[in-house]
């Protein structure tokens, strides 16, 4: 059982990508063995209000049992809490995703706070993208730095409850969550290092790690593989494929 | 699956180049279909620009991992050209006499430095290949001692009878691949940075499928996600083949089949 926390749909801007359809995607990633997988769309990192595209993945990802629709959030719009509320009255949302860093707002904002206390009281999971690309190598004209841990850490401490994985962090950026955040989970995707999970097992638990394919922007064989020949343990290898983020956004039965 | 990866550091840092560690690696390796590596030293062990001494050391470490493993690891010499010439062709000549069969080049400067000249006529001498060290770092302060691909290409295109291993292909991406598009000499390895898609198709399409070498940058990277970056393209078995041991066979005149 694999399922992918980190995957998404669209054009991308600086290079010509496959999966540009929902089709498209759940062909790929069933070509690959994943199982479900949370899917955003691209178009929505780019759009100043990303509300019409989150429209367009929740009606168009019925047709596919395998896709999990997120809907991304702009906390900085003012309607977006009430944008919110419309798609849960509509669908049966399971988490909703922020990219600060495109969006341009702070974690400690105002309005930022005022979505996260009402996803903490709601235990609506948010997914916290990171980064979508090397900040090394991105495209000349985008220059753009990383979400701030600074600000993950003082978020996560204010809101204990809040059901939080981050996304797009490097070995070293989820290790210096340490135990002090047992309740923050991680996705792999941009995590890399010899030995690497068992070296991330020894700062954090197996239910803090999930699989993230960062499809398809990434190879999706290679987050897949990395996890595979890992020497790890087989039984925290299945909670990693897949039993965390089962239990943790409250996946229903799985699909081929 | 057989896979050849041309670009490692087996160092393990703190802990030293333990034998048990070794070893260990070893077994992790040749589990997931790696039957060679080539080592190339704790290149930045003593920093940028390493003394003689310092050069001594961290091949000696390499020696050593090739004793212990001699059907496994494939050492090169690690040089810094800003030392001269003397000291160069010393080292180069010791190493060469222990069965290294490359030299490996960082950041003690810039690839289209005329210091390398006398570190290239001994390469073309001895016929060894260089793996040069190269990062996207056009625009930047960094390119004084990080070479960009156009300044391996460069210095690739003064020494045609050279073969360089520019390395780093997810760095520099389609731009360095276009770079060396029309110099045969340079080969492209696919060590290090993060499996983004669509990179190693576009080098297989520009450059064609013998002239990429497969490398992991271990172990700053994790096998299974580079093994997996390049299985995982869309190119054919053929290619895929070719990438992970044929060309790298080839090179270092193994059978191949």
């Amino acid at each position: 059982m694999l399922i992918d926390v980190n995957a998404s749909y669209g054009p991308w801007p600086f290079t010509p990508l496959s999966c540009e359809t929902l089709k498209e995607l759940d062909q790929h990633l069933a070509k690959h063995g994943i199982s479900k997988a949370l899917v955003s769309p691209l178009r929505a990192i780019f759009y100043d209000d990303p509300h019409s595209t989150n429209l367009e993945l929740l009606r168009q990802s019925r047709r596919y049992s395998r896709l999990v629709p997120i809907p991304t959030l702009n906390p900085s719009l003012a309607d977006c809490i009430e944008n919110l509320e419309h798609y849960r009255s509509q669908y049966d949302i399971k988490a909703v995703k922020l990219y600060p860093n495109f969006h341009n707002y702070p974690l400690i904002s105002k309005r930022c706070s005022r979505l996260l206390s009402y996803l903490e009281k709601a235990r609506l999971p948010l997914i916290l993208n990171f980064r979508v690309e090397d900040e090394r190598h991105l495209y000349h004209a985008l220059k753009l730095k990383s979400v701030s841990i600074v600000q993950t850490k003082h978020l996560a401490k204010r809101y204990a409850k809040l059901k939080l994985l981050c996304v797009g962090l490097s070995l070293d950026e989820i290790k210096s969550f340490d135990t002090s955040f047992p309740n923050i989970r991680f996705d792999l995707s941009f995590a890399d290092w010899y030995r690497l999970i068992p070296t991330l097992l020894e700062h954090l638990r197996p239910e803090q790690l999930m699989f993230g394919s960062h499809t398809p922007l990434m190879v999706t064989e290679a987050n897949i593989y990395k996890l595979k020949v890992s020497p790890i343990d087989k039984r925290i290898q299945q909670q990693i494929e897949g039993e965390n983020a089962q239990k943790f956004f409250s996946l229903e039965t799985l699909s081929g | 699956m057989r896979i050849f990866d041309v670009h490692t550091h087996p160092v393990f840092f703190d802990n030293g180049a333990r034998h048990e560690d070794v070893s260990e690696l070893v077994n992790y390796a040749k589990s997931i279909g790696i039957v060679k590596m080539v080592a190339l030293g704790d290149v930045l062990k003593f920093g940028p620009t390493p003394d003689k001494d310092q050069i001594n050391e961290i091949n000696e470490t390499t020696l050593q991992l090739m004793r212990w493993e001699p059907d496994f690891f494939v050492g090169f010499c690690y040089l810094n050209p800003t030392l001269g010439e003397k000291p160069l062709r010393k080292e180069l000549e010791l190493r060469l006499g222990q069965n290294f069969r490359g030299i490996k080049l960082e950041i003690a400067n810039n690839a289209d430095s005329p210091v390398m000249d006398p570190l290239m006529k001994a390469a073309v001498e001895r016929a060894v290949p260089i793996l040069q060290h190269t990062w996207r770092t056009a625009g930047k302060r960094m390119r004084k001692t990080h070479s960009d691909p156009i300044d391996t290409c460069r210095l690739a295109a003064r020494y045609p009878e050279a073969t360089v291993i520019m390395a780093h292909l997810y760095s520099y991406g389609v731009r360095g691949v276009i770079e060396a598009k029309h110099l045969p000499n340079v080969l492209v390895d696919t060590s290090s940075c993060l499996p983004f898609a669509g990179i190693l198709e576009r080098a297989v399409d520009i450059l064609g499928d013998r002239r990429i070498l497969y490398g992991s940058d271990h172990p700053i990277r994790e096998f299974g996600q580079c093994v997996g970056r390049v299985t995982g393209s869309n190119i054919p078995l053929v290619s895929i083949n070719r990438i992970l041991f044929q060309n790298a066979a080839k090179l270092f005149e193994l059978p191949s089949n």
